[in-house]
């Protein structure tokens, strides 16, 4: 038997042993090393507060492993309200206790620029009523964290309202890849957010916030009041209707239409959905998993209403015959309350 | 002229007489007319060394050479009055083979003038007339061509038979159970703690360079009586010898980091190799120095391997690179300064240090042909071998976390070096002693030593110091630190860690060829000692809270009265000190002495076309009493009334190994063979199986650990248990008495019995055409006496998880150390014990094409299947904890063995062509292939689950729930800045448990049950690996000068694509951490994390893949380049 022969044959079993295992082309594909999120911010002269401001408040995540979000302003922002690196160092070394609680107000803005996981910008935005918030890592009432609403009406993406409002922010550059997370960086300090923040930043919210930023003379009389109290320390709980619900209650045969649409009827009605309290809801499917809950509103004679446990659903005490308003949003926390969003405007006795 | 009628049948064999240093030569001398010739003078002639062995022809024609050495080539000369003498030529003899030679003479009135020479083509060794039981051989030509890297272990070519696999294991036995022998003499890693089976496992090295190898032999199932002392296999080497020719080569091989050695692209990942640089200088030389009689080789080798010791810097080193940890120059240098001007001890450097590893070697041997009846062969192997290691981390002694890291930094001179070191010498008498019985006499004492030694310095406590800072006034002391900072002085775990044994065996064959019969008669005697001593803390461990409070307790010591007395004012935070307890303080020296002596006989009858061999081997072992009663434990009612006497060793013990093999070969034409047989075959345990109960008894050692208030004087001692660099003071004057509490005990049932398996093999051999040679072997193996460990004082379950909702209501644990103990008093109560539940089986399939015209190959595909109960590893407690149970680990169940190699496939193939005359050369090239399943893994819990002490994390095999939100999941949490943030809440973890089960092809048809030990099992992995050479020679003055340049690479595949020869790993074997222990609170429902998964960046997330690919130097090419010179041949 010629040897030629025998070893073509062998080598061709090998190049067919060999290609049947070869794996697909993705495996062919290098993945680049990536730098910490700490030193891709070192890297840039523009980012200098920040570094500082992250090792002056010892959040030292970035520099090891994990997965994180960090939105990340940069000097210039950071200027706009006043912080320098020669600011934070003076804060660092300084023991008055003033000095300390404005760091530990620093840290807290901070944390409110971190999500715990590493997220994508295309997950952060809102594909229905039901996303858009996101928690961070700053601590709003005791045991919770506060929200961040981020959305893309336009061109921009905007974070908390975007940098047009007080307290928000724009995203300049989405989705820098980290070998521990996702950088998004923004155009401003994002600042904690009050319950008005966050309502006004959701366009779904539009007509609550029309409605309750009414004044002397305004489309629904002077609702300054109610504002007070949404802008108030808290903490509360906010019931908030969506625009498809307002546009039901208010046009047509709804329930809010003609002579009983009063400013004081509108107050009445806007108390009816705040509840004097920091109420989260168990879970996005249950208000309560064991017990029913019957919620004691600021509308006066202190009107309740009634969501029955396993559910998100509201009736109306006393019960009246219409169908029960769904919570769609839970637990939008802001510093000084939680909203949830509803898709039927609550009926109070008025 | 008339032709020469010379006829020759020849086929080469591996013999069921399968001997471990020996071949055979035996066939029948026959006239043309078929007569039978006795009395024809036969003459075997080693052709290199002109050694010569007769023998005569019987009265059926037949003779028989038993013991004739490896190789060759053969020149067989057959002379018989009123014939024509007959020759054949060419014949090798592979190591263990039986050699068949049947010759036709012609007679002298009918054959005129010349006789022809005939030469014959050597046969394929795999197929055979004599063979029975499973066996593999691997000449020198494998041996050359296999593709090897950096000290060239024998695994580089065993690892080639298809039923091991990747740890070395054979038949799904622990690779500690195969035996290896050098020229008939053991040749193991005995006492059992190095990574490989071999002598010089425990520095990464081999006792013997594999350019001394002649011959190699694997005997999974020898059914010859005379091959003992393994369950796994048997592998048998033998070394080269010298002959009439003067020969000998020098070669150079190096490998290194650099990017001509190794590859950097596994899969989709770049990775950095760390940086090495190893380099072999080696010399082999063979001669006679009496031609025909007295012949010599010897061998030398160094392997020289460097790497840095660490890549760690102080923060403000000039040196820094990424690895920057938190200590400065000032600060490392000021206390090594200071330790060296105070105590006059030297740390050595603390960064930019190398890491060496060395191993020294060289052999020596002697063959002398006495006379034509006696061979004697004398050989002699001397190893050294070493390598650096770095201080220990652990955390037992002292703080722990003590170099390599962003927080602290030790000492060159805080690292150990651990030795192997062997020294074997092997004597063997071969005789013939009448036309009908001859003798081999096989003598060897081996010794071993695993001592580990220091890289400088000298013994000193070892000082673990954190960083805490002084206190601002008006509070004093020390804020604390959760972080280790510096360390000095010794590793904790190496003054007194001793380990020495030796061995001395005898062996005397006796064999008597009568007709149709050849009986054999043997003895063995074996002698075994080892020292061992395990002694951690007895150089004093303290750790220090600053490195102030260090000097100040140092400098206090060094100032009182007695200087060096311990310090009384200025306290470590803890101090650790572990004496002997022995009378006089004595070494803590575990000894262990076993005597076994083996008597065995057999019988090999051949009819025609059929051979049989059957035959007994009885054993005896006993141990001599170097056991010490612990008078405490004899009181001690253990689990089941058991009671147990530290003081008994195991009794003497008697085992046989009944066996019997057959080979038939069907239609007398050697084209189809059926060969097997069936048979015990008893191994030798690792002896620190054994070793374990002797060390861990309670009365060798006490330990001192005192934290806080109790180090101050008076608290416990008024001397107390301040600084100072001689612990021993604690005790002066001597008032050294035994431990009366947390004996952790080890007991051996004083009937436990050696390893042993009962084999049976069928296989069928079949010459095909083209040079091919097919085979199929079926083996079953099992299982007599295996090891079992149980605890002897793990209390019963006091009750169950809640599986109301779950369906887990797995037995509970007390979850606390009293609770979980029987006697409180011992921490553990582990017994070797056995039990005889595992089995194995296998089926093989094997082509082979024989040598020809410089093309060689073989491909064999096994599948196989391995259970036990448990697979041990070295420590009685280690392998105790290491099991995988559902109702606690006196329950283990038949699962999947951690050998368990369900598909193997390997290839060998070489092609070698030679050019040129007087001068030329010659271009090789070899390729490796092995693809395998193995290395299974078993899905648990991180943490313990059901309480059963100390000992039980990560030892609760997984309860698949139906649906994941059954279980009770806790949030992940993760701290930023000071918040603790959600990451994942439950419904996110039950969600992503749901979709890890539903894509792992095991657990999703678990839903509702528990897991089984080892039931996943790693995806099918590929190597290939290369080897090329290329020769130049020139004569001069009939002298060989041959230059060789050659290439080595292991994994070429991911040369030729990145994606190839990357290995992968279980993401998360460790699926659910228990986040919450069950317990009354809870209601007995546990709470569970999810496990995480790491993409190639780092970034986690939620396990959801099985496997991950790996990305090390495993899985790119690595290359080692060699240059040989080599004159004479």
């Amino acid at each position: 038997m010629n040897i030629k022969n025998q070893l073509v044959k062998i080598m061709f079993a090998l190049i067919v042993a060999f290609t049947a295992f070869s794996c697909s082309d993705d495996d062919k594909q290098e993945i680049a090393k990536l730098s910490t999120i700490n030193d891709l911010l070192k890297a840039d002269a523009n980012y200098s507060v920040l570094v500082k401001a992250l090792q002056v408040s010892n959040i030292t995540n970035f520099s090891a492993g994990g997965s994180y979000t960090l939105f990340a302003p940069d000097n210039a922002a950071f200027a706009t309200i006043g912080i320098t690196e020669a600011s934070l160092t003076t804060l660092s070394a300084s023991t008055l206790s003033a000095d300390i609680a404005t760091l530990a107000a620093y840290k807290r803005i901070l944390q409110n620029h971190i999500i715990g996981v590493g997220t994508n910008m295309s997950d952060l935005l809102p594909s229905s009523t039901t996303t858009g918030y996101t928690s961070t890592s700053a601590a709003a009432v005791t045991g919770t964290f506060l929200s961040m609403y981020v959305n893309k009406p336009a061109t921009n993406i905007l974070i908390n309202g975007g940098n047009a409002v007080s307290g928000g922010a724009n995203v300049v550059r989405q989705d820098v890849d980290a070998s521990n997370g996702i950088i998004h960086y923004v155009d401003r300090v994002i600042q904690l957010p009050k319950i008005v923040n966050l309502v006004a930043a959701n366009p779904e919210l539009s007509t609550l916030t029309t409605i309750v930023t009414s004044g002397v003379g305004g489309a629904f009389g002077d609702q300054t009041a109610v504002l007070a109290v949404l802008n108030g320390a808290g903490p509360i709980t906010v019931f908030a209707p969506l625009n498809s619900a307002f546009d039901k209650a208010t046009t047509g045969s709804g329930f809010y239409t003609g002579t009983s649409v009063t400013p004081s009827n509108t107050s009445k009605l806007l108390q009816y959905h705040v509840v004097n309290t920091n109420i989260r809801a168990a879970s996005a499917s249950a208000w309560n998993n064991t017990t029913d809950a019957t919620l004691t509103t600021l509308a006066p004679t202190a009107q309740k209403f009634f969501i029955p446990k396993t559910t998100l659903k509201i009736t109306e005490l006393p019960v009246i015959a219409v169908p029960a308003s769904n919570i769609k949003v839970v637990n939008i926390q802001a510093t000084n309350g939680v909203i949830h969003t509803i898709d039927r405007v609550l009926q109070p006795v008025l | 002229m008339k032709k020469v009628f010379l006829l020759l049948l020849l086929f080469l064999s591996s013999l069921g007489f399968s001997q471990v240093t020996k071949s055979s030569i035996s066939g029948t001398v026959k006239s043309s007319k078929g007569e039978s010739l006795p009395g024809a003078t036969v003459e075997v002639k080693h052709e290199p060394t002109g050694t010569k062995y007769f023998a005569s022809a019987d009265f059926t024609g037949g003779y028989s050479i038993p013991s004739i050495r490896p190789g060759g080539p053969y020149l067989v000369t057959v002379t018989f009055m009123g014939f024509k003498t007959g020759n054949v030529t060419d014949i090798n003899a592979n190591l263990g083979s039986n050699v068949t030679v049947n010759v036709v003479l012609q007679d002298e009135l009918t054959a005129l003038q010349e006789v022809s020479v005939v030469a014959v083509k050597q046969s394929n060794n795999a197929f055979s007339k004599g063979r029975t039981g499973a066996s593999q051989q691997f000449t020198n030509r494998e041996i050359t061509a296999v593709p090897i890297s950096g000290s060239r272990s024998i695994s580089s070519i065993t690892k080639y038979n298809s039923s091991s696999n990747n740890s070395g294991s054979f038949g799904g036995q622990d690779p500690r159970l195969n035996n290896f022998t050098i020229d008939g003499s053991s040749f193991n890693d005995g006492f059992g703690l190095g990574q490989t089976a071999q002598a010089g496992g425990r520095s990464g090295s081999t006792a013997i360079s594999l350019d001394a190898i002649e011959q190699v032999q694997i005997n999974i199932a020898p059914f010859d009586v005379r091959q003992s002392g393994f369950t796994g296999t048997g592998i048998n080497a033998v070394t080269r010898s010298g002959t009439n020719n003067y020969e000998g080569s020098v070669y150079y091989s190096t490998r290194s980091n650099k990017k001509e050695f190794i590859g950097t692209k596994a899969g989709k990942t770049v990775i950095e190799n760390s940086k090495f640089d190893e380099q072999i200088k080696g010399a082999r030389f063979g001669l006679p120095i009496i031609k025909n009689k007295l012949f010599f080789f010897g061998n030398f080798e160094l392997l020289d391997n460097v790497r840095p010791a660490t890549n760690w810097t102080t923060s403000d080193s000039p040196n820094k690179g990424t690895q920057i940890s938190a200590p400065t120059t000032a600060q490392m240098q000021g206390l090594s300064d200071f330790l060296l001007a105070k105590y006059g001890y030297s740390t050595g450097p603390f960064e930019g240090y190398d890491a060496v590893r060395g191993s020294k070697k060289f052999l020596a041997r002697i063959d002398w042909n006495i006379n034509d009846n006696n061979k004697l062969t004398a050989r002699y192997i001397h190893h050294d071998s070493f390598d650096d290691v770095g201080i220990s981390g652990s955390s037992t002694l002292g703080f722990g976390n003590r170099s390599g890291n962003q927080f602290s930094l030790s000492y060159k001179n805080s690292g150990y070096v651990i030795n192997d070191n062997s020294r074997s010498i092997a004597l063997e008498l071969d005789s013939k002693l009448s036309e009908k019985w001859s003798n081999s006499f096989i003598g060897g004492y081996d010794i071993q030593n695993e001592d580990r030694g220091l890289q400088g310095g000298g013994f000193f406590p070892t000082i673990d110091i954190k960083n805490g800072a002084a206190n601002a006034l008006p509070l004093t002391g020390y804020t604390t630190s959760t972080n280790s900072f510096i360390s000095a002085g010794l590793d904790p775990f190496t003054q007194g860690n001793l380990l020495d044994y030796t061995t001395f065996h005898i062996t005397d064959n006796l064999t008597k060829r009568a007709g149709n019969h050849t009986y054999l008669f043997g003895i063995n005697y074996e002698r075994y000692k080892s020292n061992n001593s395990f002694f951690p803390g007895s150089n004093g461990v303290y750790v220090f809270n600053s490195l102030d409070e260090f000097y100040n307790a140092a400098n206090e010591s060094l100032n009182s009265p007695t200087s060096g007395y311990p310090s009384q004012v200025n306290l470590p935070i803890r101090t650790q000190y572990r004496y002997s307890a022995l009378p006089g303080g004595k070494e803590p020296l575990q000894i262990l002495k076993s005597n076994k002596i083996d008597l065995y006989a057999q019988d090999e009858v051949k009819l025609n076309d059929f051979r049989l061999t059957f035959g007994i081997r009885a054993t005896r072992i006993s141990f001599a009493n170097t056991a010490i009663e612990n008078t405490t434990v004899t009181n001690l009612t253990f689990a089941n009334g058991e009671k147990f006497n530290t003081g008994k060793m195991l009794d003497a013990q008697y085992l046989f190994e009944p066996r019997i093999g057959f080979n038939l070969n069907l239609n007398g034409e050697s084209k189809t063979q059926v060969r097997g047989g069936t048979g015990i075959f008893t191994g030798r345990p690792p002896m620190v199986y054994l070793s374990n109960a002797i060390g861990n008894n309670g009365v060798l050692t006490g330990l001192v650990d005192v934290s806080g208030v109790n180090v101050a004087p008076g608290a416990i001692t008024p001397v107390g248990y301040g600084f100072t660099p001689n612990p021993a003071q604690y005790f002066t004057p001597a008032t050294v008495s035994a431990p009366t509490s947390n004996f952790d005990l080890a007991f051996t049932d004083t009937n436990f019995k050696f390893p042993q398996v009962w084999k049976t093999t069928v296989a069928l051999d079949q010459k095909l055409p083209f040079g091919f040679v097919g085979s199929i072997e079926g083996i079953y193996g099992k299982n007599i006496n295996e090891v079992y460990y149980y605890n002897a004082n793990l209390a019963a379950p006091v009750g169950t998880l809640n599986g109301s909702v779950s369906g887990d209501n797995r037995p509970l644990y007390a979850n606390t150390d009293n609770g979980t103990r029987v006697n409180n008093i011992a921490s553990a109560g582990i017994v070797l014990s056995n039990s005889n539940k595992g089995y194995f089986y296998s089926t093989s399939f094997k082509l082979d094409y024989t040598y020809n015209k410089g093309l060689w190959g073989s491909i064999s595909y096994t599948r196989s299947d391995a259970q036990d109960l448990m697979s041990p590893g070295s420590t009685a407690a280690g392998t105790y904890n290491g099991l995988r149970s559902v109702n606690g680990n006196n329950d283990v169940q038949l699962s999947n063995s951690n050998n368990y190699t369900p598909h193997r496939l390997v290839g060998l193939i070489g092609y070698k062509i030679n050019y040129g005359r007087k001068a030329g050369g010659s271009t090789s090239i070899s390729l490796g292939y092995i693809g395998e399943q193995s290395s299974p893994f078993s899905y648990t819990y991180g943490g313990n689950l059901n309480g059963d002490g100390a000992s039980g994390a990560g030892n609760d095999l997984l309860y698949v729930p139906n649906k994941a939100s059954d279980l009770l999941f806790t949030p992940i949490t993760q701290n930023i800045g000071g918040s603790l943030v959600t990451l994942y809440t439950a419904a996110q973890q039950a969600e992503a448990f749901d979709k890890y089960i539903d894509q792992d092809s095991y657990l999703s048809t678990k839903r509702g049950q528990y897991v089984e030990r080892n039931s996943n099992v790693l995806p099918m992995y590929h190597k290939v690996d290369l080897t090329l050479t290329q020769d130049f020679y020139i004569t001069v003055k009939g002298k060989k000068n041959n230059f060789q340049f050659r290439a080595d690479i292991l994994n070429f595949g991911n040369i030729l694509n990145r994606a190839w020869g990357v290995n992968q790993r279980a993401t998360a074997p460790s699926i659910l951490n228990v986040s919450q222990a069950p317990n009354a609170t809870n209601n007995y429902i546990p709470g569970y994390t999810l496990n995480f998964q790491f993409d190639e960046q780092g970034k986690r997330f939620l396990a959801k893949d099985t496997y991950v690919k790996n990305a090390s130097a495993n899985d790119v090419w690595q290359a080692q380049f060699s240059l040989r010179y080599t004159f004479g041949n």
